[in-house]
């Protein structure tokens, strides 16, 4: 078995890997290695052909593949090394990875800190239980972008989108705009998924019907999908009974959740958190396991990858800082913890000793709030809603109570 | 005097603010309610002449992929989108392409130029 020994090892190379990467060889760390398990770098934001990436990063309007192309000559011009087509297996507490590709076979990587950043997967059919045949002719939205943008393939002409999450407009779009016609996005919850501009510019643009309150309750077609049967859904999401009617199409799209990929992070037995779906992080997004790192949509599924870039770099950061001996540990642990329409925040963990980004995300949409910090920080939002991440700077010195801080959406009456 | 008040749901950033347009006779005489002043202007355009960014793919020969992303250099007028995608659908290009390389220059005399979004090697 081939055997390397790096400072830093990166599990991913997508917008997260990538960007940890570069900051930990920026950072000092003398080697730095990649392990991606596809055919290129730059993971999910090459079949992501539309713009509106890096705004606040580069203060730019960028395509997915030119916002990514940045960070992968930066990674090339750094000499950071890179294993493509290189699948890890295992990850060890101490540091040692095992992984496979076609040209080497097995190898064994011994990393002085690690940074996992495997990204999330699509919740696929399976996971809804939508009643009915099999057929061919339904994709999840990533891998029908997949198909249009990198493979040129067209995935059907008569489309029918459930989920009305970005991707999904953004699919509804994009068929829309090679000539298919999109029938309908559905989406179960009283509100939109997605960001408001894309129900603008993805589905009113192209008068593309948004049926809110609305499901699949089943699939019709034997060996090509011909059709679904839709339904109003009432609040419980159980389909109302009379409001079935049958919508003829070729091709259904699943635009219905995101969960962060974390096998190799529950195999070493790191701790998650299931607000999130990823391991509990603290500011240095250090993981329960010292010395392992992880960023991006391995930690919770973000919205904007300028976030992603954010706190990838301060994973980067850290890993080189303690694979060089230079990361002090925390001197203090206060437990963050969401309160009132709070789902989860991240990180889980602080000492309020530095200046973090906090990030969270809402239960549900309200107007003219405060984000209130134990009580010891007050910002106020005009807006918050479960699509758009909120993202608050905390500055040095927070004390917390007994250990703990609680993160609070207030109405403004309420103060 | 008749004046009209519409409202117009901006996506410069994703915050999306609502804007309120106040207008008279085709005027634009106020916008309330957005957080900055891009807000104000995509208004306004959205009113007067509404344009959006373009982007799409157009095939590409000789490389692993089979087709390239594009984007034009500036946005165009929103009812042309379907015309460049047209327009665009006719076009085959030879790998190896790099990154901001021009595929079609001033597209349909909009005055902005379709570029590739990303680098293709030979494969």
């Amino acid at each position: 078995m081939i055997q390397r020994e790096v400072d830093v090892a990166v599990v991913g190379g997508g917008a997260a890997g990538l960007a940890s990467a570069i900051k930990a060889k920026r950072e000092g760390a003398r080697s730095v290695l990649i392990l991606e398990r596809g055919e290129e770098l730059g993971g999910i934001l090459h079949q992501c052909i539309h713009t509106g990436f890096g705004l606040h990063y580069f203060k730019e309007d960028l395509t997915g593949p030119e916002y990514v192309s940045r960070f992968i000559r930066a990674a090339q011009n750094l000499g950071i090394n890179c294993l493509l087509e290189t699948m890890v297996l295992k990850v060890s507490p101490n540091k040692e990875i095992v992984a496979v590709n076609s040209a080497e076979g097995m190898l064994d990587v011994h990393a002085k800190a690690i940074v996992l950043a495997m990204g999330c997967r699509e919740r696929a059919r399976g996971a809804l239980g939508i009643p009915g045949t099999r057929p061919a002719g339904i994709f999840t939205a990533g891998t029908a972008q997949r198909l249009m943008d990198i493979e040129g393939y067209m995935p059907g002409r008569k489309v029918v989108i459930l989920g009305s999450g970005d991707v999904g407009m953004i699919m509804a779009r994009r068929f829309a705009m090679e000539g298919a016609e999109v029938k309908a996005v559905l989406e179960v919850l009283p509100y939109p998924g997605g960001l408001s501009r894309n129900v603008v510019q993805c589905l009113d643009d192209f008068n593309i019907p948004l049926l809110l309150r609305h499901t699949v309750t089943l699939i019709h077609g034997k060996d090509r999908i011909e059709g679904v049967t839709i339904a109003k859904v009432d609040g419980g999401r159980r389909p109302i009974p009379g409001t079935e009617r049958v919508v003829e199409c070729d091709t259904l799209v699943l635009s219905v959740g995101l969960i962060p990929e974390n096998e190799l992070s529950r195999g070493m037995g790191v701790a998650l958190d299931p607000g999130t779906g990823g391991p509990i992080v603290n500011e240095y997004m250090e993981t329960s396991s010292p010395g392992v790192f992880a960023c991006g949509n391995v930690v919770h599924v973000h919205d904007l990858v300028d976030h992603v870039t954010e706190s990838s770099e301060i994973a980067g950061q850290s890993a080189a800082r303690y694979a060089l001996g230079k990361l002090p540990p925390l001197r203090r642990r206060l437990s963050v913890k969401p309160g009132r329409n709070v789902r989860y925040v991240v990180p889980q963990i602080l000492s309020g000793e530095v200046p973090t980004p906090l990030y969270l995300r809402v239960k549900r949409p309200e107007h003219s709030v405060t984000v209130s910090v134990g009580g010891e920080l007050r910002v106020f939002r005009r807006a918050v809603k479960p699509s758009e991440l909120v993202a608050i700077k905390l500055p040095r010195g927070l004390q917390g109570e007994g250990g703990k801080i609680r993160i609070n959406i207030a109405r403004r009456s309420e103060r | 005097m008749k004046r009209d008040v519409c409202e117009v749901t901006c996506i410069i950033c994703p915050v999306g603010c609502r804007a309120r347009v106040v207008f008279e006779k085709g005027k634009v005489l106020a916008v309330a309610n957005v957080e900055c002043p891009r807000g104000k202007t995509y208004a306004t355009n959205e009113l007067k002449a509404p344009v959006r960014d373009f982007f799409t793919t157009v095939m590409v020969r000789g490389a692993r992929n089979r087709v390239l992303p594009v984007r034009t250099t500036g946005p165009i007028p929103k009812e042309k989108m379907m015309d460049c995608a047209r327009e665009l659908s006719k076009i085959t290009v030879q790998a190896p392409i790099k990154l901001g390389t021009v595929v079609v220059e001033n597209i349909l005399n909009l005055g902005v130029d379709v570029i590739a979004s990303r680098d293709l090697e030979v494969g």
